[in-house]
């Protein structure tokens, strides 16, 4: 039998309470998957973690932590570096792609005037 | 044959002396075609270069001279020019000097000619500490390339068909003057200077003040470095 002390119970509550944020944007499409996926590992680890915390003492112990909950600060800190990078990625790809759609409108553009100006003069010409 | 020329011109809020640069580019090279690219310009930058018989790009948004500037290269590219010749929108560039940049891009059949202000020191040669800033800049492409480049951050060049079939096709983003020559010298294209003069800016004002000249050096030393090891298409 496990006792849970109330600071295990949040952590699990907590964790509980992510997947759920988690499973309930990705159901109305407001997270993709791709990105789903750094997020439902994390709150996963998270629970389970949570619920066995020999775990988390087993790596405490391994890293020589000396406060088990210190190793569980760790991870979230590793985890956010992660996906704050992950982040930074994504944007820079998102810019990039951003600037070839206005670049690729502009001549659109211009070439629709182009086109529309022949249109207009041929328009005169044949009355 | 003549060659099919294109004057690519980036312009960001340059109302105070786009007339006058595309005016002096008509007498230069009439038989040139001068684009445009309006940056996302807040003021009439884009009515005055109509009027004055420039062909336009409007760009959404404020993109950075790097992406204005491609977009222009996909234009010539696109339209087969044979040759480019970026010229800034503030008339620091003295449109008198793009015949003899030309000249030298065909007689040298190099595939890249840069506008260099000190090759002939009689114009304005700008502050001391942006003079060491270029120097530094200088020594480290010439470090790298084993090309000397005297003026590495001019604005004032011209291109051959290859070159801007390379550009047209990525293109750095913002202080791109730099690693651009480290992408050439990566893709074995050849690069040389002119001499030209430039003047101080008759409108706007420089885009490299003071408080961005620590990000500027930081940020073109990074990309020029970084420039060595990334892949080119």
């Amino acid at each position: 039998m496990y006792s849970y002390s109330r600071l295990q119970g949040m952590f699990i509550v907590s964790s509980l309470l992510l997947l759920l944020v988690l499973f309930e944007l990705i159901r109305r499409r407001k997270l993709e998957e791709r990105y789903a996926l750094l997020w439902i590992i994390t709150g996963g680890a998270f629970l389970v973690v949570s619920l066995r915390t020999s775990i988390l003492d087993r790596i405490a112990g391994f890293l020589g932590v000396l406060v088990p909950a210190n190793a569980l600060f760790l991870f979230g800190l590793v985890f956010m570096i992660v996906l704050v990078l992950s982040l930074t990625v994504v944007l820079s790809a998102l810019a990039r792609k951003n600037d070839r759609l206005s670049q690729r409108l502009s001549l659109l553009q211009f070439e629709v005037e182009e086109l529309r100006a022949i249109r207009d003069k041929e328009k005169v010409r044949d009355g | 044959m003549r060659h099919k020329i294109l004057i690519i011109i980036p312009a960001y809020n340059e109302a105070a002396s786009i007339r006058e640069v595309i005016a002096g580019l008509k007498a230069s090279v009439p038989h040139a075609d001068v684009l445009v690219i309006n940056d996302g310009s807040r003021d009439n930058t884009s009515e005055i270069a109509r009027k004055e018989g420039a062909m336009v790009l409007d760009l959404s948004f404020n993109m950075g001279i790097g992406a204005a500037v491609q977009t222009g290269f996909l234009f010539a590219e696109q339209r087969g020019y044979d040759a480019a010749v970026q010229v800034d929108g503030d008339g620091q560039h003295d449109p008198a000097d793009v015949p003899a940049l030309l000249k030298e891009l065909f007689e040298t059949k190099v595939n890249m000619v840069i506008g260099s202000r000190y090759l002939r020191r009689n114009g304005y040669v700008s502050t001391k500490l942006r003079r060491i800033g270029i120097r530094f800049f200088a020594f480290f492409l010439f470090l790298l390339t084993r090309t000397y480049i005297g003026d590495p951050t001019s604005g004032f060049r011209a291109m051959d068909r290859e070159a801007i079939r390379f550009f047209a096709s990525g293109y750095p983003s913002d202080y791109p003057e730099p690693e651009a020559l480290i992408l050439l010298h990566k893709k074995g294209l050849k690069v040389a200077e002119a001499p030209v003069t430039m003047r101080p800016r008759s409108g706007g004002s420089s885009s490299i003040r003071m408080a961005r000249a620590c990000y500027y050096m930081f940020k073109v030393t990074l990309s020029v470095g970084m420039g060595m090891f990334k892949r080119v298409e």
